[in-house]
């Protein structure tokens, strides 16, 4: 007897429910742009119809979850949404948005584990900002706080994993890196992540909209920035 | 009712409605009232509809005094609410006037009361909900819980005021009972779905508005460490590396990298809010059938009452 209803819809994805109130649609099982990209499409595809009874759609690595009102939609109608979604090509490479630049001042006064990743990895102050602001980042998923994206991919050279036990306080604006994946906290909160510097860019304010710097499928620069720089651009007055 | 101003803020009251649903794909909790049967009771008996806000208290209630004239209503947990020195038990309604003093007692069993006013609280919508995500520092009073002190503003209402007759109580979970949690298998339902149901759990004191911490027991099924994260669901009983499991409530984070090897379905959830530590609780195999019989249960008596009040 088949107890988790699953559906298969080719390419080793899998559709199943989530509960009484959710879909689950997995297109993978591994953190990787080509699926991840499958993930975007998708869950752009559900919110442009707007349908009638689905209260969320959800991206995240490589599954996207809808959340729909069991009294307005059946599941079976949901799942059959997703099935028509997936039968579309998913948008070539050219389509995505322009890459968002978020200053960076790699300062070991506002990046705590900079010299511990520096000599962890047996590299200057200066060469870990270089690698870490050398690359595009695509932003996997958003998750953990409101506007906190899971980004990659991080240099093999620099990808140190994270704390063992997490900090008490990470200061709102902390630049991270976990193994390959690296993020930005948009506020203070506990953390695990090695915290190599810190923006002066506040990534959420449910006053502007849209209300995250961030958004999934999107991509990210990292701009280096003197202390003075971000002194003079953090109203928070910096550390 | 203009206002209510806080005297004693209680163990932790939050402004709570129906949730702040369609931005989790940008990491924000879905948030809202833990107990939705309750919340939406106490506003049937203020004269709402289920959407307004309301208060939402934790073991030990706010006493809060009022400005203005009108009726204010309470439901959830075991508790006696007093208004100038008179008693009720909730759920209740009473009639509140300029200076009146609300006092909500200790709750006797289960864990969470709700307070509505007539007319709803007003604090100012944040992305489109009330609710409170102290977490994330969303909603409510400054995206916090209530303090000594804070002004909380109330509707006017646009309809009079018509007396109800509160319902017989719902059942209430116990620490000398085992609450039954009814659940469908989960995403990762091979990682110990049946050692899950197999025996009861104990809930520790690790438990708030993000979810519920059980205790580990000897043969209690250890998860998998680093799955790939995915998205959350409220109700999500995920297994942890060292034998927890943590049942996800309203202030869940979106996505979760656990095991989610179970699913508390949605008409129960109101029931695991008003678990206290110590109580303990046997998950209970279900089919998506009475899943859906319980949740169709519901929203007819949520929608009658909004009905209603229309």
């Amino acid at each position: 007897v088949s107890r988790l209803t699953v559906v298969t819809a080719g390419d080793g994805i899998a559709i199943r429910a989530l509960g009484d109130t959710a879909v689950l649609v997995e297109l993978g099982t591994a953190i990787d742009i080509e699926t991840n990209r499958r993930v975007f499409a998708l869950a752009g595809g559900l919110q442009a119809l707007a349908i009638d009874g689905v209260r969320d759609v959800v991206p995240a690595y490589a599954s996207v979850a809808v959340h729909y009102d069991p009294s307005r939609l059946g599941r079976e109608t949901v799942v059959d949404m997703v099935r028509a979604l997936l039968r579309q090509p998913v948008p070539s490479l050219s389509d995505t948005q322009p890459a968002v630049d978020v200053p960076v001042c790699y300062d070991p006064s506002l990046g705590p584990d900079l010299l511990s990743v520096a000599s962890a990895t047996d590299r200057t102050v200066a060469e870990v900002a270089a690698i870490h602001a050398g690359a595009v980042y695509r932003v996997f998923m958003l998750g953990f706080l409101p506007g906190f994206a899971y980004m990659g991919v991080v240099d093999s050279r620099i990808a140190v994993p994270r704390h063992p036990t997490p900090r008490a306080r990470v200061a709102a604006g902390s630049v991270g890196i976990a193994g390959s994946q690296t993020g930005v906290y948009p506020r203070d909160s506990p953390g695990g992540w090695q915290i190599i510097g810190r923006t002066p860019l506040c990534l959420f304010d449910p006053a502007r909209t849209p209300a995250a710097v961030l958004s999934p499928g999107g991509s990210v620069r990292f701009v280096p920035i003197t202390r003075h720089e971000f002194d003079a651009a953090a109203p928070r007055g910096g550390a | 009712v203009i206002s209510l101003r806080v005297n004693r803020p209680g163990l932790f009251t939050t402004v709570q409605d129906l949730g702040r649903w369609g931005w989790q794909s940008a990491g924000v909790p879905v948030s809202g009232a833990m107990d939705v049967r309750s919340h939406r009771l106490a506003n049937w008996l203020a004269g709402n509809p289920g959407a307004a806000a309301t208060l939402e208290s934790t073991l030990a209630g706010p006493s809060l005094e009022v400005r203005g004239n009108g009726w204010i209503a309470a439901a959830g947990a075991q508790c006696t609410i007093t208004v100038d020195g008179v008693a009720c038990e909730a759920p209740c309604a009473a009639p509140v006037r300029e200076g009146s003093i609300i006092d909500v007692g200790p709750c006797r069993r289960g864990a969470r009361v709700y307070v509505a006013v007539h007319g709803g609280i007003n604090t100012p919508l944040v992305l489109g909900s009330r609710a409170t995500d102290a977490r994330s520092g969303l909603g409510g009073i400054e995206g916090r819980a209530l303090a000594a002190g804070d002004d909380i503003p109330v509707r006017t209402p646009r309809t009079a005021y018509e007396r109800r007759e509160p319902p017989v109580p719902s059942a209430l979970p116990h620490a000398r009972e085992i609450t039954i949690l009814r659940v469908l298998p989960g995403p990762h339902a091979a990682e110990g779905f049946d050692r899950l149901c197999a025996a009861p759990w104990t809930l520790t004191p690790r438990c708030d508005r993000v979810g519920c911490r059980f205790a580990a027991s000897a043969d209690a099924p250890h998860a998998t460490a680093g799955l790939i994260s995915i998205p959350t669901v409220t109700g999500s009983v995920q297994l942890t590396p060292s034998g927890e499991a943590i049942l996800l409530m309203a202030d869940r984070q979106t996505v979760g990298g656990y095991a989610q090897v179970a699913i508390v379905i949605a008409a129960d959830v109101p029931v695991a809010a008003q678990l206290t530590p110590a109580c303990r609780v046997r998950f209970a195999a279900c089919s998506h059938a009475e899943a859906h019989e319980a949740w169709d249960a519901d929203a007819r008596t949520f929608s009658a009452w909004d009905q209603e009040i229309q």
